[in-house]
């Protein structure tokens, strides 16, 4: 077990010194004892906000599996585990940036602010059962909420270039009627097609933490919302560092781009019924690659003792997550409408 | 000279009655060309009608080439004034040596004979059956022909089972026989009623039958249609609340513009080519009627033999 030393950062209001956090409906930050309001460049005169006094005596005890740090504020000593960079103290509320879990090979390039509020979060879950028929009673009730919290999770982004060649086999099949006789025509080709394609930003989760399903869920993010990373963006909200390397994380991106670049180029062969690709030569080719912290509000839901994971994407407000069924609705509605059905048909066969 | 009192008693009894010829009336304008039922008389049919025996219709039997002895004549009346009784409908027997190159020209005289005199004429659609026999030896015939509501209850499938069943009588001149067969089989189908096929057939105005498919619920075809649209409803619903899905592709990040293809080849193998015949038949079976020169619809069919 190894033992480092490093400062905890929290960000304090430049007017008063009381804990500030980034608001982001007003993209500024806000604090709640002297409604000041302060934007990324008023931050950054005052060094982003951080007391360097206070930092300056806090002392963080960095364990390969853990990490201990004392609040600056209260006092108490608080623990997180390795990939948490930025978290709060359980006693006072205030936000601890772990500023060397975010150095080094750490520092993202970018980051996407939040955009959404918790509010927006709880009212989306709440919403959730909206054209839903098979919900279970009371599942979207806002007490179910067990924990809500805005996360920044660690995204390694891919420029991937593709290149290479297919060949597929195609049917065209083609009918016509000559007096009584119904001929049908059926013509096999072979395809050829060389080229070459890119993708931009395809975005992998970095984190061994967050299921990557769900995280693929709430994509795709809006890119022009990127900005240079601040490490003030994460006042008010937790933040991870990656634990999946990028070479790693990449063959997932690399996947997914070899399935898009093998539609469009069988999209290519038009006119074709039936078309498969019999060998394929395309390669990828990573170009760029980045690592930025992409905004995620993670709602954990309890109900019926059991728990459920649903996020939000922080930027777009897209929310995800499998809602359990409701086995009794999902019988009525079978029943229901297998009725109907078949009462229709009865009807319609009667009345022709 | 009691032997000879004998031989005139049993002359008059016996072989007169069975020798008479049914007595037949002079077709002409004054009598409307003996015509009575609704039948239009123009000059496609005139010469048709004229041809057409005309006789007392208030008698069943007319044995124009008198086969039938005395006894059977005693007991085909019997025969008839049940089934009559029983059924409503007509029954005329009708016997001719007449010589016919062609099936039609039968099943064409036969169908006169009833439509031309006043076979029926007390019911809507002229109801009956004709059983015909042609006793010639060139172009021997026998058939039995429905006219009105008997078309429903003695369907062609019948009538062939009927014809079918007496052939041997038939050939062999067993008339006694061959008539109580047939009136056993008539009694027995009209007894069971109108078959399933006809159920919702009807006659209309012209005694034409006509042929509506019988509604039998599709209760498999409703029960795959709804199994099928229930699954897809229920299925879409489901995947509703299944909201996390594993990415599959890239293609929200896919630059269209960047997509270039330096080689396009496609390439001529071979084919096939496959036919079939398309059934435009609408043909719906046994049950409907065909037509005579009166305009009425008729029913039934002959043998040769």
């Amino acid at each position: 077990m190894t033992k480092k030393r490093s400062k905890a950062l929290d960000n304090k209001c430049p007017s008063c010194g009381a804990p500030i956090k980034f608001v982001p409906s007003l993209k500024k930050w806000k604090c709640e004892y002297c409604n000041s309001e302060f934007d990324l460049e008023e931050m950054q005169k005052h060094n982003n906000a951080s007391n360097i006094k206070y930092n300056q005596d806090s002392i963080i005890d960095d364990y390969d599996d853990y990490v201990t740090y004392t609040c600056q504020d209260c006092g108490a000593e608080i623990v997180a585990d390795s990939q948490t960079a930025a978290t709060f103290c359980v006693y006072c509320g205030n936000t601890a940036i772990l500023k060397n879990k975010l150095s080094g090979k750490f520092s993202p390039d970018a980051i996407i602010p939040f955009k959404k509020e918790k509010q927006e979060a709880i009212d989306a879950f709440v919403n959730l059962a909206k054209g839903k028929l098979f919900v279970p009673k009371n599942f979207t009730k806002k007490d179910n909420i067990e924990k809500i919290r805005g996360i920044y999770i660690p995204f390694w982004l891919y420029d991937i270039d593709i290149a290479g060649s297919i060949d597929c086999n195609g049917t065209k099949i083609r009918s016509w009627s000559t007096g009584n006789v119904q001929y049908t025509r059926t013509e096999f080709y072979k395809m050829y097609r060389t080229g070459s394609m890119d993708f931009f930003k395809i975005p992998v989760d970095g984190s061994k933490r967050f299921s990557n399903d769900i995280m693929n869920s709430i994509e795709p993010f809006d890119y022009s919302g990127l900005t240079k990373y601040n490490h003030a963006y994460l006042s008010g909200f937790y933040a991870e560092k990656y634990d999946v390397p990028s070479d790693e994380a990449s063959v997932e991106a690399r996947r997914r781009a070899l399935e898009s670049g093998k539609n469009a180029f069988l999209d290519d062969c038009r006119g074709y019924s039936q078309k498969n690709i019999v060998r394929n030569t395309l390669e990828t080719k990573i170009k760029n690659k980045y690592y930025v912290l992409l905004p995620v509000w993670m709602v954990n839901v309890k109900y019926n003792n059991k728990s459920y994971i649903f996020a939000m994407n922080g930027q777009t407000g897209e929310f995800v997550g499998n809602i359990p069924l409701d086995i009794l609705k999902v019988i009525v509605w079978t029943i229901l409408i297998f009725g109907l059905v078949f009462g229709l048909v009865i009807a319609i066969a009667w009345i022709l | 000279m009691k032997k000879f009192y004998f031989i005139i008693i049993c002359l008059f009894s016996f072989v007169l009655p069975v020798l008479a010829t049914p007595t037949t009336y002079e077709r002409n304008e004054n009598n409307h060309y003996g015509v009575n039922k609704k039948w239009s008389i123009n000059d496609n049919n005139l010469e048709k009608i004229l041809k057409t025996p005309y006789v007392n219709a208030d008698e069943r039997i007319y044995d124009f080439a008198n086969i039938l002895d005395y006894q059977t004549i005693n007991s085909l009346n019997l025969l008839i004034e049940d089934f009559e009784k029983e059924t409503g409908f007509t029954f005329v027997f009708i016997s001719t040596n007449n010589y016919y190159v062609n099936d039609i020209d039968h099943e064409n005289y036969a169908v006169d004979f009833y439509d031309y005199n006043d076979f029926g004429i007390n019911d809507d659609h002229y109801s009956g059956v004709l059983l015909y026999r042609n006793a010639t030896s060139l172009s021997p015939y026998y058939a039995l022909y429905t006219f009105g509501d008997a078309q429903l209850y003695f369907d062609n499938q019948r009538i062939n089972e009927i014809l079918d069943s007496v052939y041997n009588d038939f050939i062999l001149k067993n008339y006694s026989q061959g008539i109580d067969t047939i009136f056993k089989k008539l009694n027995s189908y009209y007894d069971k009623g109108i078959d399933s096929r006809l159920k919702d057939s009807y006659i209309n105005d012209m005694g034409h039958l006509v042929y509506k498919e019988p509604f039998n619920i599709p209760w498999i075809l409703a029960f795959i249609i709804a199994s099928f649209i229930t699954s897809l409803f229920i299925c879409w619903n489901i995947s509703k609340q299944k909201m996390v899905i594993k990415a599959k592709d890239a293609k929200d990040y896919l630059y269209k513009p960047s997509i270039n293809f330096s080689f396009r080849e496609d390439k001529f193998i071979n084919s096939h080519t496959t036919s079939h015949h398309i059934n435009t038949s609408s043909s719906r079976g046994s049950g409907g009627s065909r037509i005579g020169s009166s305009g009425g619809g008729h029913g039934g069919g002959g043998r040769r033999g």
